[in-house]
């Protein structure tokens, strides 16, 4: 009860910081444009900051007309908004109650950009497709072959199930893929995951030229270069994807946003109790006195309640870090990777329906090399 | 089909909102915009530089960061000796220190001698026991405990003490050998949280030890009743380090004298 009416004082603190923030920093963007651009045409999502630094693909289409409506949608036109009214006095712009200051709006010939909260970039699409290439004629090439474009493999099946292949590491991941044509203009498009084909979309893939066995697309990436997909042959008949490797349900996974501290559950009834008895079983202190201090082990739970790509902290006596590579710390991490790399609980917030990946932390404290509490 | 169309409108609600917020609200949002202003706002000092220490110690916390929570925590402190109070919470729930905890708690309650001050919800008296308890120092824990009851106790009645207070103070007993006081504890506890499986199965460990193994059996099934239908008993924020599991419960089952 305490650590509730606690830990709310400190959320309630800092809401009030950011409050005040809003204001502070409202001054600090200075924006460079020319009112002469106009915002008519097609756009496309380029990428949402998250946070700095930190940025995923943005899936929107935004049409806008020059009778002053426009229409957001997916980019694959999966879900769209009504249609709504759009004005623009100088560099302030209206989209339909939405009203963006003047330093928010940043117009080029080529790009839009929103800064706020999240900021967003859309890039104008210019379609130039080669003649005879339309929405059935990009489908009918891809299906069915294995693409290859810089380290990755796509595997486009019949039926819209992708499977992407990482050259490094021999991962394969289960997507969805589809080809659509938005006012001429002809995207590939990858997302979802293998439970889902409807959000995760990756930066869409502009098809620009067809010849033979390459393709030559623009991807909508923060910096625009084009990249060409090489046909590297046929898919084997009737061999569905089959994933490898450890995957996050998410394509664009924010470690500090998602700490199983912030969801509703951390694992299920019993985990810490099994990881106490399972490490107090299976750990051997060293001969020579140990180390005094904390071992953090981190892990990713996904969606499905697999941990993968565990990782650790050694800290000292003052929680100063220690270098890595420290025996006990080797060994607590294989023990942990070895008996808990499934069964976790995947994580859930009241607000959203599906399961989530997370960040998972197992403090464990040490005395001279002995283990004396394990603790979320 | 439809779970996906649905699934597709969440998203396009999703992204709109998100245009939306991005329109109203000029600051950029996340954990390194955030950490960034708390560092420009302690380089240019003021009154409230403590208080910016204290959240950027917080803020690196949550990311379970302890080489850079630590020392901004520890300034904070120094800055301004209120937040002893709250840095004491932190050790003992979250980074499970005790000993600096109690460091912690005492360079608070020094602050104002003759009050038993208060962190939270929680009397400092009853903070300062907890820790001796998971120090494993239950006689030191007693006077705490017995102190932070009373308050209520005297003045409410025992319906109004939080059954943690007595749950723990019985645990306390009956680390100390004394079964028959942590009994009373823990049957006070019950009525005031019914669906507590730890206090359950420490009323079943304290029957066990005055050699009442039936109504141990009872109270042990009670536990495992509660732990089957809810969670661990924990709260958002960090597991209670005395939360009580089902493997546990079989185990203090297995631990009875057979049934005739």
């Amino acid at each position: 009860m305490g650590a509730i009416g606690s830990l709310y004082r400190t959320t309630g603190v800092r809401g009030l910081w950011r409050g005040l923030t809003v204001i502070v920093h409202c001054t600090l963007f200075i924006t460079h444009s020319s009112s002469a651009q106009s915002i008519t045409g097609a756009w496309v999502g380029v990428k949402q900051e998250l946070d700095s630094g930190f940025v995923c693909p943005l899936p929107l289409y935004l049409d806008v007309r020059a009778d002053s409506t426009y229409t957001l949608s997916l980019i694959d036109n999966a879900a769209r908004n009504p249609r709504a009214t759009w004005a623009m006095n100088g560099q302030r712009l209206r989209l339909d109650t939405l009203l963006f200051e003047p330093k928010q709006v940043r117009l080029t010939d080529t790009e839009l950009s929103l800064t706020g909260t999240t900021p967003l970039l859309f890039r104008r699409v210019q379609p130039a497709g080669s003649p005879g290439q339309n929405e059935a004629s990009v489908r009918a090439l891809l299906t069915n072959r294995i693409w290859q474009k810089g380290a990755a493999r796509y595997h486009f099946h019949n039926g819209g199930q992708a499977c992407l292949e990482t050259a490094q590491n021999g991962d394969r991941a289960i997507r969805c893929w589809s080809v659509v044509e938005r006012d001429g203009a002809v995207f590939i498009i990858v997302k979802g995951n293998r439970t889902d084909c409807s959000r995760n979309y990756d930066a869409p893939m502009l098809v620009e030229k067809m010849s033979g066995n390459i393709l030559t697309v623009n991807e909508f990436v923060d910096r625009s270069t084009g990249s060409t997909l090489t046909a590297l042959g046929a898919l084997p008949a009737g061999k569905p994807c089959g994933a490898a490797g450890f995957q996050l349900c998410t394509t664009c996974f924010y470690a500090p946003g998602e700490q199983a501290n912030s969801l509703d559950k951390k694992g299920p009834a019993g985990r810490f109790y099994a990881i106490r008895q399972r490490l107090q079983a299976t750990y051997v202190p060293g001969e020579r006195t140990g180390p005094t201090g904390v071992v953090q082990v981190r892990c990713i739970v996904n969606c499905e309640g697999q941990a993968g790509r565990f990782s650790a902290k050694t800290y000292g006596p003052d929680y100063q870090l220690l270098p890595n590579n420290q025996p006990t710390t080797n060994q607590l991490v294989t023990i942990l990777q070895t008996y808990f790399a499934t069964g976790w609980q995947p994580g859930r917030v009241r607000a959203i329906p599906r399961p989530l990946d997370y960040v998972a932390t197992i403090n464990i404290r040490l005395v001279d090399g002995h283990i004396t509490d394990v603790f979320p | 089909m439809a779970a996906q169309a649905q699934n597709e409108s969440l998203l396009m609600e999703q992204l709109t909102s998100r245009l939306t917020e991005t329109a109203r609200y000029s600051r950029p949002w996340g954990q390194v915009h955030y950490q960034n202003w708390l560092d420009s706002s302690i380089r240019a000092g003021g009154k409230d530089v403590a208080d910016y220490t204290f959240s950027q110690g917080i803020s690196w916390l949550e990311q379970r960061d302890y080489a850079r929570a630590v020392p901004l925590l520890e300034e904070a402190c120094r800055q301004k000796p209120k937040h002893h109070g709250y840095v004491g919470w932190v050790y003992l729930n979250i980074i499970r220190d005790y000993p600096r905890a109690l460091t912690h708690y005492e360079a608070y309650d020094a602050l104002t001698p003759d009050l038993d001050d208060r962190e939270g919800d929680h009397a400092v008296s009853y903070l300062r026991a907890e820790i001796y308890r998971f120090m494993g120092r239950p006689a030191e824990a007693l006077p705490g405990y017995d102190k932070a009851i009373a308050l209520i106790e005297d003045k409410h009645g025992p319906t109004w003490v939080s059954y943690r207070y007595y749950l723990a103070r019985g645990q306390a007993r009956l680390a100390f050998g004394m079964a028959g006081d942590a009994l009373s504890d823990f049957e006070k506890a019950i009525p005031n949280n019914p669906s507590s499986a730890a206090s359950s199965y420490w009323k079943g460990r304290a029957l066990h030890r005055l050699n009442r193994p039936a109504e141990a059996r009872m109270a042990y099934n009670d536990a495992l009743l509660w732990l089957r239908n809810s969670t661990v008993e924990q709260d958002r924020y960090y597991e209670e380090q005395d939360a009580v599991y089902e493997q546990q419960v079989e185990t203090a089952l297995a631990g009875l004298p057979k049934l005739p």
